[in-house]
C-alpha cells in the first residue's frame, strides 16, 4: 500500500488491459468497472495509503514529452492536450513533432495496424466503401499549406474568463497536408438525392459507453467542396499518431474541430445530424461577430466555422528587452478562414501610430503569412507592439477581445510589452 | 507524520519520472503499423474537506489536471461543470457525492462565491 511504484504499474496494467479491448473494439469501462475504480481510491485514501493516480506534483504549464512528439506545453495528459511553443513559429512551416495535440476523450488510439485498418464510407449512398490504406493511396493525391487551428486557441485570454481549455497562442500550426479529395472518396460511393449532411467518426472513443463519442458533421454541399481532403500526409511524411495516423480530416480555412483524426467512418445522412460534439458543443452565438455582451447567454447558436483573421507577432517576444538605437525586426504570422492575407500593418507605439509590414512567402489561401517591419527604438523605456492584419474580403481583428461563453474566436490585436533600454 | 509524507512523495514522482522516461518511447515503427506508448501522468488535488472524492471520481474519466487548469470558477459554475459530467457524460457519481465535489471545487478552485 505504501508502495507508489506498485500501485501505479497496477494503474499501468490496467491501462493496458483497456488499450487491448480498445483494439478489439470493445467499450472499455463497464458500470461496475467504474464504480469499483472510484471505490478503490476511496478506501486506498482511506487506509492511508496513495492512489493509484495521486502524485503530489502541482500542475503549472510544463514542457513534456509525448511519442513522436518534442517538448510542448502540457495542457492535460489523459485525453493528451499539448500546445505549442511560440518559438516554432518563427518558422513558416511547422515540423510534424511541434505541432499542437488536442484530443476530446480518453480512449485515443496509441496503436493502428495498416493492413487491417478500413476506413468505412456508407449510409445514403449508391454503395457502401471500405477503403484500405492502399486503395485511399489510389485517389488523385491532392497536396496544400493549411492553418490548422483549434476553435479555443487563445481562451485563457477571456474577460471574463472562460471555462475549458486554458489555451495561449499555441493551438494552431501551419502544415503541408497530403492526401484525397474527401469528394472523390464521396463520388465513388455516390452521394444520393436526400442527403442533408455527412457526418465523420475516428478510432478514439469515451472511458464510459455513456460519453458521447466525438462525431462530427458537414453539410453535404460544404463535404463536397474541392478543397476538403481525407489527408495520410503532414508536412510530406505519415501522420503522427497524437495528430490523428493514419488518415484525418483536412477542412481548410475552418477550425480544426471539424478536422477528424484517425478517421474511420464517413456516414451521408438523410437527417441532420445532433450529436453532443455538434450540439450544444462547439456552437457560437447567431451573430455578425460571434459573440455578445461579455458574461452574458446567447439566444441562437450556430456550429463555429470559419476561422476568424488572426495575427502574432513571435519576435521580439513578450516582455523582451531591446537596446535603444539597435535594429530590430517586428515578425510574425497572419492567416484568415481562406480568404488569405492583403495586408498587416504594425505598431510600435501602442496603436497611435502604424506602419505597412513587408509579407513574406505566399503559401496559399489557407496558409499563414509570415509579416515583418524594421524597427528601431530611439529611446529607452517601455513600448507596446501591435500586429494588425486583413484579409482578402477586407475582414480584420478588434482591439477588445470580442467574447463568448464557450472562448472561441479569438482574435484581438494582442498588445505585446518589451522594454528598451 | 510529515517526514513520512514527504519521503512518499518523493518516492512517487521518482518512481513518476522513470516510468514516464521508459514509457515515453518513440513511436514502434514496424511494416504498416504504428503503435505508441502514452506517458501516463498524475497530480494531486489541493488539500480540502472531500478532496478524495473529487480526485477518484474525477481520474476515471480525465486527468484531475483538468481542475487546476481551470481560471477560479463560482460555486454555480462548478456545479454546472458537474452537473455536465453527470448528465451528459454519464459519470455514475451519486447526488450526494456530487454535491460534496461541488463544495470542494468551489472552495479549493473557486472565486468562494
Amino acid at each position: 500500500m505504501n508502495n507508489p511504484c506498485a500501485l501505479s504499474s497496477q494503474f499501468l496494467r490496467e491501462q493496458e488491459g483497456r488499450e487491448k479491448e480498445a483494439t478489439m473494439g470493445v467499450r472499455s469501462v463497464t458500470r461496475r468497472q467504474f464504480l469499483r475504480a472510484a471505490g478503490t481510491v476511496t478506501a486506498m485514501t482511506a487506509l492511508g495509503g496513495m492512489p493509484f493516480d495521486v502524485l503530489a506534483a502541482p500542475y503549472e504549464r510544463r514542457l513534456v514529452r509525448f511519442p513522436e512528439k518534442t517538448d510542448l506545453i502540457l495542457l492535460t495528459s489523459r485525453p493528451p492536450q499539448l500546445e505549442t511553443p511560440l518559438s516554432y513559429f518563427k518558422d513558416s512551416i511547422t515540423p510534424n513533432d511541434a505541432v499542437f495535440v488536442r484530443w476530446h476523450i480518453s480512449q485515443v488510439p496509441t496503436s493502428v495496424d495498416l493492413a487491417a485498418w478500413r476506413l468505412k464510407v456508407g449510409g445514403n449512398t449508391d454503395k457502401e466503401l471500405q477503403l484500405s490504406f492502399d486503395d485511399l493511396r489510389k485517389y488523385e493525391k491532392v497536396s496544400y499549406t493549411a492553418v490548422i487551428q483549434c476553435a479555443g486557441n487563445g481562451r485563457s485570454f477571456f474577460d471574463p474568463r472562460v471555462p475549458g481549455g486554458q489555451w495561449k497562442n499555441g493551438a494552431m500550426a501551419n502544415v503541408t497536408w497530403g492526401g484525397a479529395r474527401l469528394k472523390d472518396v464521396l463520388n465513388a460511393a455516390g452521394v444520393k438525392a436526400g442527403s442533408v449532411d455527412v457526418s465523420f467518426n475516428g478510432l478514439d472513443y469515451g472511458p464510459l459507453p455513456s460519453v458521447p463519442d466525438l462525431v462530427k458533421s458537414l453539410p453535404t454541399d460544404k463535404a463536397l467542396e474541392e478543397d476538403i481532403l481525407i489527408a495520410y500526409e503532414m508536412n510530406g511524411k505519415p501522420l503522427t499518431m497524437l495528430n490523428g495516423f493514419p488518415a484525418r480530416l483536412i477542412v481548410p480555412g475552418w477550425y480544426a474541430t471539424y478536422w477528424v483524426k484517425a478517421l474511420s467512418d464517413i456516414s451521408v445522412n438523410t437527417k441532420a445530424f445532433e450529436g453532443f460534439w455538434m450540439n450544444p458543443a462547439y456552437r457560437i452565438p447567431d451573430t455578425e461577430c460571434g459573440c455578445i455582451p461579455p458574461g452574458s447567454k446567447p439566444g441562437r447558436t450556430v456550429p463555429i466555422n470559419r476561422m476568424s483573421t488572426r495575427s502574432l507577432i513571435i519576435t521580439p517576444g513578450e516582455g523582451e528587452t531591446l537596446k535603444a538605437n539597435r535594429p530590430v525586426t517586428i515578425s510574425g504570422v497572419a492567416f484568415s478562414g481562406g480568404y488569405g492575407i492583403k495586408d498587416v500593418i504594425v505598431s510600435a507605439d501602442g496603436g497611435r501610430s502604424w506602419t505597412q509590414a513587408s509579407l513574406g512567402k505566399d503559401l496559399g489561401k489557407y496558409a499563414w503569412v509570415q509579416f515583418s517591419a524594421p524597427w528601431k527604438p530611439a529611446k529607452a523605456g517601455s513600448y507596446t507592439l501591435m500586429a494588425k492584419a486583413t484579409n482578402g474580403i477586407g475582414d480584420s481583428q478588434p482591439f477588445e477581445g470580442l467574447w463568448n461563453p464557450a472562448g472561441y474566436l479569438w482574435n484581438k490585436v494582442q498588445p505585446l510589452a518589451v522594454t528598451v533600454k | 507524520m510529515k517526514k513520512t509524507l514527504i519521503l512518499m512523495i518523493i518516492a512517487a514522482l521518482s518512481c513518476a519520472v522513470i516510468s514516464g522516461l521508459t514509457r515515453a518511447v518513440q513511436a514502434q515503427q514496424k511494416e504498416g503499423a504504428k503503435s505508441i506508448e502514452l506517458p501516463v501522468m498524475a497530480f494531486d488535488l489541493a488539500d480540502g474537506p472531500d478532496r478524495d472524492k473529487a480526485q477518484g471520481y474525477c481520474a476515471v474519466c480525465h486527468g484531475v489536471e483538468y481542475i487546476p487548469m481551470q481560471p477560479k470558477l463560482s460555486k454555480a459554475q462548478w456545479a454546472a461543470t458537474v452537473t455536465k459530467m453527470i448528465k451528459v457524460f454519464g459519470a455514475p457519481i451519486p447526488q450526494e457525492d456530487a454535491d460534496k465535489i461541488t463544495n470542494y471545487l468551489g472552495t479549493a478552485y473557486g472565486t468562494g462565491k
